[in-house]
């Protein structure tokens, strides 16, 4: 696909619409200076890249617009129709196409086909990181690009995320720990809670073994409710109260004594059921006369011995009630120390069920002999042991409550673990966020790492191929065996230093210098980044295959190179570029002559003037052997027919020293016989070796063209004026004979003799190689005919 | 003329593509590589990253940065 028609209004020098038909084919636009050609092509390159530069991606600035420049509603325009259909036309920032149309645009954007004499030296004098920077804008890694600007942001997002998540945990690690006690120090969630847990376990919180937070905050919280309760405080009251009158309770002093006595009562207390006998019977015994028979067993009894036995039983019966009235004396004591003990019980509500109503007197003597058998040390051993009992159940009752130090403390646990919890389980939520974010940072950060090193290596393994080409190209317009070429081509040295380096180094005198500007001249360093350029657009070329637009455009690119080169540079795009719609601008006359000659199927454009208001007019080119044909044949004008003759003369005469090596004299200004008489005697000698043709009668009918020369190009033609109109014209046939005979009928160039001592066994001409005339190929060099017969 | 060192021999890769044929040879080149770094440093995701890459979107950033984030490509 290639530009068939391009149409340009509004851009710098174009005021009003131009177009240019280019068919498909190159193009050679001559025009001098200020004519309109670097508008063009800087129109080209807005319309197809929509930037200034190739370097840049920068939009042209205002200033390259007309109607911006002089207020106009007309808007800067370039449409382009393609070869193959397709079109797309951009006016303004708007751009409209059909889709080849867009396609191609895209192709030309990403292929970076212009290149402008500035930017040719750029490539030389740039800094290696720039220059790196140009070529990687060949490799077409804009997806790369995206991807890792994609990946660089989106790892500078996760790092931020990364970072507030920290700062949010550390502010809930504060928020977690600042309620612990000072002093308590943790680097973790799990040792905060591990702090928390000890300080429970300090103040007696009953947990069970693997307790869970939940668990402890729901301890806290029974705890806290206990110690704030106001019964705990009025049962703390009651229960310390208790505890005060069980310790100044006292079990009943029982001295031995006491005991044996209570026993020896006890004992004799059923014999208190026989004193009404008794007293009846010492009663009866006093009224009934002595002696006297027993009223039971008429038995005869001894009434006094019988009623001072009476009285001895009587009189232990007296002891009987003492002892009674001693037992219930104590029997007292103790169910007052015993009611005492249940009355404490009772007040300490430590007794689940209501105490039993104790019995006085015996029958509690009788409750304590059934446990104690009423032995001293037992019956002291028990009501110690219940005294004992007593207390120990008060103590664990007060120490079960909390006290009122312990319950500040719970409180203080309570209130820290209330707090506290949200905020752990506010960091637990954030570690897992933090290990997700970690993650996905480390991921993001180590990927756009590895695409940052895996682009450099990638660009740095082309470029190194790339170099390949310019070594190439650059041998080929400065061939080593020339015996004036000193320079060699320069290599580029990619390094992977920051975003990536590509050295420019020269060679001189087979000697490697660093910075090729300090040796070469500026004709050399134009070489050097015309072969850049062109071995970028190669490889990418290569690389595209169909996807590569096979355009360049090439703006000026020659004014320091001399004609010998520059025709080397142009053969290499003759040989290198055949694929590519070239289009090559230059004010250079016999530059694009040269490019003529190798060119052949370029279209040939003329910018014949310009003007502020029109912009450029163009001439179609017409060939110097062209123009001189066709005025041989119509025009009846001597001096017409030798202003023609002139630039054929010129011309053939340059082309055929070159062509068929000429010896020259060694001057710096050389003058027409320098050129004519070896010319006369080198193609005598092709004559006799029948390498050509006899061009005797076309020199003879030119005859001295020397003097010819001289006359054509006086100021003021008298040759012309003078000569006959018949003798003129026999001039110019004699001229155009001998270009005829000599040069190839298809690309019109001298076709030469690659070998001087053997003529016969190659020709070449300026036809794109494979296409060259050969021994088996007579009919296009009219020249050769009898070489081919002999 | 003294001899000078003899120019590097070109040797030209063929095209690389993908299947689909998206990507030019440096971008392709630059994909794979940085593909092989990362293949060791995270085995889980390497085959959704493969295979992104092997049907021509991997210069989906959306898509990339989802395998990388855990997310189903």
């Amino acid at each position: 696909m290639s530009i068939d028609t391009v149409t340009i209004a509004g851009i710098r020098g174009i005021r009003k619409p131009v177009t240019l038909t280019l068919g498909g084919k190159s193009l050679l636009l001559r025009g001098d200076n200020g004519s309109g050609k670097s508008s063009i092509a800087q129109a080209l390159r807005w319309a197809l890249t929509g930037a200034g530069t190739s370097a840049s991606a920068e939009p042209l600035p205002s200033e390259y617009f007309r109607h911006r420049l002089e207020k106009e509603p007309n808007a800067a325009r370039v449409a382009l129709t393609l070869s193959r259909g397709g079109a797309f036309e951009r006016q303004d920032d708007a751009v409209d196409g059909d889709d080849p149309g867009l396609t191609f645009r895209e192709a030309c954007r990403r292929a970076r086909p212009f290149l402008r004499r500035d930017e040719m030296l750029a490539l030389v004098q740039d800094a290696p990181g720039a220059r790196f920077k140009y070529f990687e804008g060949f490799l077409d890694l804009d997806p790369v690009d995206a991807l890792s600007t994609a990946l660089a942001a989106r790892a500078k997002s996760a790092k931020q995320e990364l970072a507030d998540l920290e700062r949010r945990r550390g502010e809930c690690f504060v928020a977690a720990r600042t309620p612990l006690p000072p002093g308590a120090d943790a680097s973790s969630v799990a040792e905060l809670r591990a702090l928390y847990f000890a300080w429970a376990a300090r103040l007696g919180l009953e947990l069970p073994g693997q307790a869970t937070w939940a668990q402890l905050v729901r301890a806290c919280e029974r705890e806290r409710d206990r110690a704030r309760a106001p019964e705990v405080r009025t049962r703390r009251g009651r229960l310390l109260s208790s505890r005060e009158r069980a310790e100044r309770l006292a079990p009943p002093d029982l001295p031995a004594t006491s005991l044996r006595r209570l026993r020896a009562a006890w004992d004799k207390a059923k014999e208190g059921e026989q004193r009404v006998l008794l007293e009846r019977a010492l009663e009866f015994v006093a009224r009934t006369p002595s002696p006297s028979n027993c009223p039971v067993c008429e038995q005869s009894v001894d009434r006094a011995a019988l009623a001072v036995q009476l009285r001895k039983r009587l009189a232990v019966l007296a002891e009987v009630k003492a002892s009674e009235e001693e037992a219930e004396r104590l029997a007292d004591a103790w169910r007052v120390f015993l009611d005492a003990c249940t009355e404490i019980e009772r007040e300490a509500a430590c007794l689940e069920e209501a105490p039993a109503p104790r019995v006085a007197g015996v029958a509690l003597l009788e409750e304590l002999d059934a446990s104690a058998r009423l032995r001293g040390a037992d019956l002291a051993a028990e009501t110690l042991i219940r005294l004992q009992q007593l207390r120990a159940k008060l103590d664990a009752e007060i120490a079960n409550l909390p006290d009122e130090e312990q319950a500040a403390d719970l409180r203080a646990l309570a209130d820290a673990v209330r707090t506290a919890g949200p905020a752990l389980d506010a960091l637990d939520r954030l570690d897992g966020a933090l290990a997700v974010a970690t993650a996905t940072s480390t991921r993001l950060s180590a990927a756009d790492k590895a695409l940052s090193s895996a682009r450099k290596n990638a660009a740095q393994h082309i470029l190194e191929g790339i170099g390949d080409h310019v070594a190439r190209y650059y041998a080929a317009i400065h061939p080593p065996h020339e015996a004036d070429e000193a320079t060699g081509a320069p290599t580029i040295v990619v390094q992977r230093q920051g975003s990536g380096t590509a050295k420019l180094r020269g060679y001189f005198d087979s000697k490697q210098v660093d910075d090729p500007q300090l040796v070469y001249s500026d004709g050399h360093l134009d070489s050097v980044g015309l072969c850049i350029f062109l071995a970028l657009r190669r490889a990418r070329a290569d690389r595209e295959g169909k996807k590569d637009p096979k355009l360049m455009v090439l703006d000026d690119i020659v004014m320091s190179i001399d004609l010998g080169h520059a025709e080397r540079f142009v053969k290499v795009l003759r040989d290198e570029f055949a694929d590519h719609q070239i289009l090559l601008f230059s004010h250079n006359e016999h530059f694009m002559r040269t490019c003529e000659r190798y060119l052949s199927e370029a279209r040939r454009l003329h910018i014949r003037r310009w003007t502020l208001a029109d912009g450029p007019t163009f001439v179609g080119h017409v060939g110097h052997v062209d123009a001189l044909r066709a005025a041989l044949g119509a025009s009846g004008d001597n001096q017409a027919l030798a202003l023609a003759m002139l630039p054929v003369l010129d011309s053939f005469l340059r082309e055929a020293s070159y062509a068929f090596e000429v010896s020259l004299p060694a001057k710096t200004q050389r003058t027409m016989a320098d050129y004519w008489g070896p010319l006369k005697k080198r193609l005598k000698e092709l004559v006799r070796s029948k390498a050509i043709a006899s061009v005797e009668a076309e020199l003879e009918q030119i005859g001295d063209p020397v003097i010819l020369r001289n006359g054509l190009a006086a100021h003021v033609n008298h040759w012309a004026l003078e000569t006959p109109l018949g003798t003129v014209q026999c001039v110019a046939r004699g001229l155009l004979g001998l270009v005829d005979k000599l040069s190839c009928a298809r690309c019109r160039g001298v076709v030469r003799f690659k070998l001087a001592h053997d003529p016969s066994a190659g020709r070449a001409c300026n036809c794109p190689k494979g296409q060259q005339p050969t021994p088996q190929d007579p009919c296009q060099i009219v020249a050769c005919t009898s070489v081919e017969g002999a | 003329m003294p001899s000078r060192p003899p120019p590097r021999k070109t040797v030209q890769a063929p095209p690389t593509t993908t299947p689909f044929g998206v990507y030019s040879e440096a971008t392709e080149a630059a994909f794979r590589d940085a593909l092989a770094q990362l293949a060791p440093m995270f085995p889980d995701c390497h085959g959704d990253l493969k295979r992104l890459l092997d049907e021509g979107r991997f210069h989906e950033p959306a898509m990339v940065i989802a395998v990388l984030e855990g997310g189903a490509p």
